[in-house]
């Protein structure tokens, strides 16, 4: 038994010697075979440094967009750039009509065939949660509002949205809800909830499908 | 045309033809090995070195390489032989490809019959494209162009680029998205020239009902209004594993994993064994029984040697994740046509791209994970 435990001490300590000395020299080599081993999702949270991805671009791509900046981001969101809106917004700016009161708009388009505004059907909330002032800024028709009346362009509605649609807002924010313009490098670019949604009934339709599928094999 | 090597084009054959009326094969040979064509046993072992050394997986993301290529010429006679077995497979391929050098060197053939023929004939010497060099993918995407331009007389765009330093490849589908409309499946068969006789698509969107996630039950082939209810929508296709299997057990290499992620296949060196097609757990790749079919004027102008150049009968064929769009800086065609926001695609080495946000905050997925095929193709819910 003493024999044995003289004998298992010196051949450990030659497996332990031999185990050092082989370390020392393969330390690039068994790094390799570690991160080799790892999943790619694990080797990826390893990968921090910043990356000009190759160099490309898609300013070319990109460059007829009327786009604005986003706002109102927290510090760890790398800034980016939204559609604009407000140039889309056909019957802008609304002060055109809207300096006058709601109430003197309708007797004055009484007997006209249809309002202006006759496409437009609320559909988004209970009635109880959303009227039209909800959204919009009675005191200046070319403003929206948040809750508390702080004045929001039309080109950052998306501000608007994220009152409630919060969850949907941090998606958006990292592009995980949305659309991006262009392609996939820098600069990025990425449309308002108000492309993709209609604001006054945001849900989305049924429709056919753009393609009858065959299975081939 | 601009080959490299003036051994391998028309120009020996020129001299050597004027006075030879009947086609000698054995001189040929005899030239080709006086020219140094057949590549030495220390050559070959290099070149061999190369291949099995890109077929390492996982070593390094990109890492640009300098190592020096072999011509495809070389490629085609570099197994580690003797010069015996050398003029064995030199004499095989010559008998196949007579037809088109006698076609060259006929001094009855007219200017572009002849033009066509030697074009034809570099063509099918040409070597495996993942070993060409930079000049040898300029050559051929040049010799490609100018045949189809003789062919049709319509003008193609085929690009040979690279993979972009520094850029993995990435996807992430956003199950709760998805509403089955198809725009995407749409828009891939019009952007990759794909069959329309036989109505191949690469992308599969699959409808199944709530409560459970099994592809075997779940319907491909719908056509109702969608999306249906009690109903949800996956898609699939090539998810570009950075484990491929498919890659594995190709016979002749012509399929491998590029420095970019994105798996490829060179159309001109598959053989169409189809062993590929039965390695891939996913369903991902498309063969040609027949010759494709495209409507000369919904053919997709702008290629990539690697990706929706026109492929011929009997060669597999697979999303490239638009290879001749992503690496401009676009999105892939599905990508771009999809209107819900569904799939997301960008550069997983890039911390700061949305992929690498989508995988850092959301509760994501693979199929069959425990392949160990680390598909770069994530699935994910709001
Ligand atoms: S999904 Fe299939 S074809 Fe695509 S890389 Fe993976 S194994 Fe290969
Ligand atoms: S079908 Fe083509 S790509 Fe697939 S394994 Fe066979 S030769 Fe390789």
């Amino acid at each position: 038994m003493k024999h044995f435990t003289r004998y298992f001490l010196i051949v450990s300590a030659i497996f332990g010697l031999y185990g050092l000395v082989g370390c020392g020299n393969r330390d690039h080599a068994d790094f390799a075979a570690i991160t080799k081993h790892r999943s790619l999702p694990e080797q990826l949270e390893h990968i921090t440094e910043p990356n000009t991805n190759g160099g490309v671009t898609i300013d070319a791509l990109v460059a007829e967009i009327t786009t604005v900046d986003a706002i109102g981001l927290p510090p760890d969101i790398q800034p980016f750039q939204v559609k604009d809106r407000l140039v889309e917004l056909s019957k802008y700016p609304c002060l055109n009509c809207h300096s006058k009161s709601i109430e003197q708009l309708k007797i004055e388009q009484a007997d006209s065939l249809r309002n202006a505004h006759w496409d437009v059907e609320l559909n988004h909330a209970p009635e109880h949660v959303m009227k039209c002032g909800t959204c919009h800024n009675e005191e200046n028709f070319d403003q929206l509002k948040t809750l508390n009346g702080e004045p929001v362009s039309f080109s950052h509605s998306y501000l608007i949205c994220a009152q409630c649609h919060s969850q949907q807002h941090e998606d958006w924010m990292i592009g995980a809800h949305g659309k991006r313009l262009g392609g996939w490098a820098p600069p990025r670019v990425v449309n308002n909830c108000t492309h993709c949604h209609n604001q006054h009934q945001p849900a989305w339709g049924k429709r056919w499908p753009a393609r009858v599928t065959q299975t081939v094999h | 045309m601009n080959a490299k090597n003036p051994s391998h084009s028309m120009e020996s054959c020129n001299e050597n033809c004027a006075n030879t009326a009947d086609l000698s094969i054995s001189t040929l040979i005899e030239g080709m090995l006086a020219e140094n064509i057949l590549s030495t046993p220390e050559k070959t072992e290099r070149d061999l070195e190369v291949l099995m050394e890109r077929n390492q997986e996982g070593d390094g993301w990109n890492e640009p390489t300098d190592q020096v290529i072999p011509s495809g010429y070389q490629q085609m006679v570099q197994q580690p032989v003797n010069r015996r077995t050398a003029v064995k497979i030199v004499a095989a391929g010559l008998l196949a490809g007579a037809g088109l050098f006698q076609t060259a060197c006929s001094p009855f053939a007219s200017a572009e019959a002849r033009e066509k023929a030697q074009l034809n004939w570099e063509e099918y010497f040409k070597g495996n494209f993942r070993l060409m060099s930079d000049d040898e993918k300029e050559a051929t995407v040049a010799r490609l162009e100018r045949l189809y331009e003789l062919n049709t007389g319509k003008h193609l765009n085929i690009s040979a680029a690279n993979a972009l330093p520094g850029v993995l490849y990435g996807y992430a589908f956003n199950i709760s998205k998805c509403r089955g409309y198809m725009d995407c499946v749409r828009a891939c068969i019009n952007e990759n020239n794909q069959d329309r006789k036989s109505g191949m698509q690469y992308i599969t969107i699959h409808e199944h009902k709530k409560g459970q996630i099994n592809f075997e039950h779940a319907e491909d082939d719908f056509y109702h209004e969608v999306p249906q209810e009690g109903h949800f929508y996956i898609g699939t296709q090539c998810f570009h594993c950075e484990n491929p299997p498919c890659v594995n057990v190709c016979p002749v290499k012509a399929t491998w994993k590029e420095p970019d992620g994105i798996v490829v296949v060179d159309y001109d060196w598959c053989i169409g064994c189809r062993y590929c097609e039965a390695a891939c757990p996913y369903d991902a790749r498309r063969f040609n029984w027949a010759d494709p079919v495209i409507p000369e004027e919904e053919v997709n102008r702008n290629q990539h040697y690697l990706g929706n150049r026109l492929r011929k009968k009997g060669v597999m064929e697979k999303c490239t994740f638009c290879i001749q769009r992503t690496r401009t800086g676009k999105n892939p065609a599905c990508v771009e046509a999809c209107p819900t926001g569904a799939r997301i695609f960008g550069n997983l080495l890039d911390p700061n791209s949305e992929i690498r946000h989508v995988l850092r905050t959301k509760k994501v997925f693979r199929l069959k994970e425990d392949l160990g095929t680390e598909p770069k193709f994530w699935y994910f819910m709001d």
